[in-house]
């Protein structure tokens, strides 16, 4: 034991205090049993003295033998003090030694009596053993010096009476003593050996102890925490917002907790112990005990583990809806039956508010519907009067709107028991009747007292049709009155509908206005309409205006020049000619651009993605713009960087024209040096291929204001370069949009006053997974090249027959003109019937023409239309769309009639001729090769 | 709480003192009664011819005169039978019971008298009115008188050592051997028993031993 050890400590003061209680219960036990046996033997003691000497003989007299009064006495006198003792303090030290001394007394009064017999000495180890009992050595010591002392005295005076010869040694008694001691040594080792067991009893014991003390204290904690826990149970079953109802077997309420006295109106007190079917309303409250007790014989199941909404009663006797769950725990007394009530009267009420709201709700999404749905006025009225009928319960509800020419409420809208719309109340003039006088004062009516309401109407017809509410409400608009909306229910009308219809008389009210705005809106709509048609008309005729007489202008110049060079007219005249010549064309190109930014900034262009041939493309605009580089003496060289696609999906009309824009423009303002075009693709990962090609010139270049100004309408690099070169200002506008629409994107990445410009164009080629890759563009390079051939036809062996269809004189002329010069055989044909005629007539015949030149715009039939009629009589040979619409998407147009080729006015004679000349081979060999 | 204590402890003490004494007292009255022989008394040396009983002839005579309701008798006639079972055959013995006069029929018959006629080789006889007794000077229950074939007187006494007592001690050390011879001298010894006459109907002393 340490003192570090408390617990050890502890353990060995309580084990030395059950040691000392148990030796202490060992002498009292001790000292009563000797106390016992000193009475035994002294009432022994008188009854041998009784039986074997009970008197003493003188002659024939008698007297009683001393023996027994020593007897009574002797052993009296020694049993006395040690069973005083043993009674009156027993278990001291004092006691058990007086109580040794005086059992070694009896000894020696037996062995006294018994006249020294040897057997009677152990009456002395008998009694040793039994002083052992107290294992407390010490009672022996004493026992043995009485008995030593004893046989010491009695040896000397008496020997025979303590040894039962008279002639025994007078050291007889160290033997007796020594025999004495020799037991003593026994016992004493057993005393020790009991005492050790003692110890380790009371060892045994403490330390049970402790761990009961221990397992006390855990189970004082154990139940102090379930105490706690089971008041914090309490609290929460007493403080839960929900009412908490334990039921046994019987329905003997059993608990009731304060959210529940609360719910209910009772007083835990008045219910725990009842029957729980007080709180329920009938027929629940008879049927219950029934349900339990069939329950605990069928365990048919049909409230436990569910949640149920059910009607409970209070204390007053009042229903009210709880929902109820109730739960079952099997305990030892029997099943017990827990139920958690939650009061839903607030939500009930909470839910019937939001039904209602949401039924207004509907109403007002309704009658929002009807009106904004609805095709005109009296069905949008009509829809938000069934609307009132279905969804406010309305009786029947109408719907007038004030006529303010007439000062009259129309009735447009009527819905449940009253429908038509043309009795008595169709026309009401405003301040007459309950309706006029609503539109008049402004101000809403309603009342939920109709047959006592002066006001309203017939009150024996309300009586008579059950109507107990009116509600009619102006329609206004600002300060305006637009009409009247009311209705008659056999309810009273809440708050919440009355705000309702109020709400919904604001949007019909609105809806009224609405479609009046509407109607006028229309109205402004269709007018707008036909100014657009008007003005698309205009442009469309303006075009054709324009381009027409440009046409005959330009032609007949052009004719003039040709004629003017053959027959070596003055160099002013055809200076002259060709001034007029290129403001024509200047004019016409204008004219296109500007047709052409009108449709774009409209959105009305259009892209037309196909797959084309991307080198054919490069290729027709190089050779396009060839000529015109290498009248101005510049080098027009294409140069293909890496490999691109031959074919790509993209409009290849709109990349012609930006082609040509672009290198036109490169051509137009370089001086000397030349123009380079480079192409490559762009290929990254992640992103979509790219085109990209660079249009490098060494022509006077920009300033960065000039480039940042470039792409904007109508601008040039500056006012001069108008002057100087001429132009719309809109080529490289238009050109950058279509870049846009065609995936990709135009800009100036390099230009410098004096040294040149680099415009970059990327456009999307579409998917070029599998396409043939090439890496050379045809024709690419071509510094000089010898002019196109002249077409002339007049050394044909048949001279080349041609169908014009064209309306206008002047055209018919100019184009006649030049093909004939061309030494062509022309045929006229006024419009498209006479065109479609003739050309049959003549396929017919076996004398086709081998080309049909027509113009697209015609009276009587159009060029489209005689096309198509051509080619659905089966006629194959070529047919050459010729008009005045150049805008953008006209050729696909004329492809798609059945036109083989396309040509624009004003007609360039060359381009013209080449195409007829182009297609007359064609067919040419067509028909050689059948 | 001490003085309670200590006088508590004196009063134990006390009684434990008077305890002892009273005891000591009580042992030593009990151990002088035993040790108290009866009256020294002088048989005749010879053996009395008045005497109705006679002696055995040719052999030792062995008398004992007993009471046959004395309780001390009994170890005399333990002690004499194991003194006639060491000397077989070495004297006749006879047991003569007194038998007071006017006592009731068979009074003399007691488990005493009994165990002395159990004994092998002794005669019990009545001894009425303790006329042999008289003649013999026999005062005491227990008295042992030992003639020899002479009839002359060889031992007189008790042969326990206190009232009651059996076991070794000088008169049955000295009787055994008077029989077996060995010793010339008369010898006596006192005698631990109940007196065979009534209060003052002792026969006159004659002699002291």
């Amino acid at each position: 034991m340490t003192l570090a050890d408390p617990h050890q400590g502890k353990l060995a003061l309580r084990t030395q205090e059950l040691f000392d209680e148990h030796r202490r219960a060992i002498f009292v036990r001790t000292d009563r049993l000797f106390a016992g046996l000193m009475v035994l033997q002294w009432l022994a003691g008188i009854v041998a003295a009784l039986w074997l000497s009970p008197r003493t003989w003188a002659g024939q007299s008698s007297t009683l033998h001393p023996n027994v009064p020593a007897s009574i006495y002797l052993g009296g006198v020694i049993a006395a003090l040690p069973c005083c003792l043993a009674i009156k303090s027993p278990g001291t030290r004092t006691t058990r030694h007086v109580i040794a001394a005086a059992q070694m007394l009896f000894s020696a009064l037996l062995i006294h009596l018994t006249g020294g017999r040897i057997e009677t000495h152990f009456h002395v180890f008998g009694s040793l053993a039994f002083l052992a009992f107290y294992r407390d050595w010490p009672v022996l010591i004493t026992a043995t010096i009485v008995v030593a002392v004893d046989h010491l005295l009695r040896g000397l005076y008496w020997p025979q009476s303590v040894f039962g010869i008279a002639t025994a040694s007078p050291w007889r008694w160290v033997e007796h003593a020594g025999w004495v001691l020799f037991e003593d040594a026994f016992l004493l080792r057993a005393c020790r050996q009991g005492l050790a067991e003692m110890h380790s009893i009371a060892r045994q014991r403490a330390e049970l102890e402790s761990t009961n003390e221990m397992v006390t204290a855990q189970v004082h904690e154990r139940t102090k925490a379930l105490h706690a826990s089971e008041a914090r149970a309490r609290a929460i079953i007493d403080h839960a917002a929900d009412g908490i109802v334990t039921i046994d077997e019987a329905g003997i309420v059993l608990a009731f907790n304060l959210a529940a006295e609360h719910m209910f109106g009772h007083c835990s007190g008045d219910v725990v112990g009842k029957n729980v079917s007080l709180l329920m309303p009938s027929p629940q409250r008879e049927e219950h005990d029934g349900y339990l007790r069939r329950y605990l014989a069928t365990g048919e199941q049909r409230i436990i583990g569910q949640c149920r909404e059910i009607f409970a009663r209070r204390s007053d006797g009042k229903p009210f809806p709880i929902e109820l769950h109730v739960s079952e725990i099997a305990t030892e007394k029997g099943l017990i039956f827990t139920g958690v009530v939650r009061d839903l009267t607030e939500r009930k009420r909470a839910e019937q508010v939001a039904a209602e709201r949401s039924m207004l709700a509907q109403f007002a999404a309704e009658v929002g519907v009807a009106l904004t749905h609805g095709t005109d006025l009296r069905s949008m009225l009509q829809h938000s009067c069934e609307a009132m009928v279905k969804h406010l319960d309305a009786a029947f509800a109408r719907i007038w709107t004030l006529n303010e020419e007439t000062n009259t409420l129309e009735l447009e809208g009527s819905a449940g028991m009253y429908t038509q719309i043309d009795g008595d109340d169709a026309r009401v003039p405003v301040g007459e009747s309950k309706i006029g006088l609503i539109a008049q004062e402004r101000k809403a009516h309603l009342t939920n007292a109709v047959v006592s309401d002066p006001q309203v109407g017939n009150q024996e017809w309300a009586k008579k049709e059950g109507m107990v509410s009116f509600a009619g409400y102006p329609l206004m608009v600002g300060n305006r009155v637009v009409g009247v909306m009311a209705m008659f229910a056999r309810k009273p009308l809440s708050e919440l509908v009355t705000d309702a219809m109020a709400s919904a008389g604001d949007t019909v009210a609105l809806g009224i206005e609405r479609h009046r705005a509407v109607a006028a809106l229309r109205v402004s709509e269709r007018q707008a309409n036909a100014a657009n048609v008007a003005k698309s008309a205009f442009l469309a005729n303006m075009s054709h205006e324009i381009r027409t007489p440009m046409t005959v202008i330009i032609g007949y110049t052009e004719m003039l020049a040709q004629m003017a060079g053959e027959k070596q007219a003055p160099p002013e005249c055809m200076e002259t000619l060709e001034v007029i010549r290129r403001n024509g064309q200047h004019l016409l190109a204008l004219i296109n651009d500007i047709l052409d930014h009108s449709k774009i900034e409209a959105g009305k262009l259009t892209m037309s993605r196909t797959r084309c041939d991307f080198d054919s493309v490069l290729a027709d605009v190089q050779s396009t713009l060839r000529v015109r580089a290498l009248e101005k003496g510049l080098t027009l060289s294409t140069e293909c960087i890496g490999q691109i696609p031959r074919r790509i999906e993209t409009d290849p009309a709109r990349l012609r024209q930006i082609l040509i824009n672009l290198l036109g423009n490169a051509i137009k303002f370089t001086e000397k040096g030349g123009v380079h075009m480079t192409v490559r693709m762009l290929e990254s990962d992640g992103a979509p291929p790219r085109l990209q090609l660079d249009f490098a010139d060494t022509g006077m270049g920009m300033t960065p204001q000039q480039a940042a100004r470039i792409f904007q309408p109508f601008v040039q690099g500056d006012d001069s370069t108008t002057r100087r070169f001429g132009g719309t200002g809109l080529g490289l506008t238009i050109s950058k949009r279509l870049a846009e629409m065609l995936g990709g994107d135009l800009a100036v990445v390099d230009t410098k006053p004096g040294v040149g410009t680099r415009f970059r164009l990327t456009i999307d080629p579409g998917p070029v997974g599998d396409a043939e890759m090439i890496d050379y563009i045809p024709d690419a390079v071509l510094v000089s090249e010898p002019a196109p051939r002249a077409v002339d036809w007049k050394d044909r062996p048949t001279p080349l027959r041609v169908l014009l269809a064209e309306d206008g004189l002047d055209n018919q002329r100019l184009i006649a003109g030049i093909l004939r010069r061309a030494g062509a055989d022309v045929a006229i044909a006024e419009n498209g019937r006479i065109a479609v005629d003739k050309a049959l007539a003549a396929w017919r015949d076996g004398r086709a023409y081998d080309a049909v030149l027509m113009d697209m715009q015609m009276p009587e039939m159009d060029g489209y239309e005689a096309t198509r009629c051509l080619r659905r009589e089966g006629y194959a040979r070529p047919i050459v769309a010729l008009t005045a619409h150049a805008m953008i998407g006209d050729r696909e147009k004329s492809l798609e009639a059945g036109c083989d080729d396309y040509a624009t006015k004003p007609i360039d004679r060359a381009h013209l001729l080449h195409l007829i000349d182009k297609y007359a081979r064609r067919d040419a060999a067509a028909v050689t090769t059948a | 709480m001490q003085r309670k204590s200590m006088h508590r402890r004196i009063v134990l003490a006390a009684m434990v003192i008077g305890w002892s004494a009273a005891v000591a007292l009580a042992l030593h009255r009990l151990g002088t009664y035993k040790a108290t022989p009866g009256p020294a008394t002088m048989p005749p040396a010879v053996w009395p011819s008045e005497a109705t009983i006679k002696p055995a002839g040719g052999a030792a005579t062995l008398l004992v005169f007993a009471h046959p309701h004395c309780p001390c008798t009994r170890a005399t006639l333990a002690q004499l039978e194991r003194a006639l079972a060491r000397v077989d055959g070495g004297a006749a013995c006879t047991v003569l019971f007194i038998r007071p006069d006017g006592v009731e029929p068979g009074w003399e018959r007691t488990d005493i008298s009994e165990h002395a006629s159990r004994i092998p080789g002794v005669v019990v006889a009545v001894d009425p009115e303790g006329r042999e007794a008289r003649r013999f000077n026999a005062q005491t229950s227990g008295h042992v008188l030992l003639y020899d074939r002479d009839g002359r007187l060889r031992f007189t006494g008790g042969i326990t050592g206190l009232r009651g007592h059996e076991g070794a001690n000088r008169g049955y050390d000295q009787l055994v051997a008077c029989l077996d011879g060995q010793l010339v001298d008369v010898a006596s010894q006192v005698v631990f028993g109940c007196p065979l006459f009534d209060r003052g109907a002792e026969p006159q002393l004659s002699a002291s031993p």
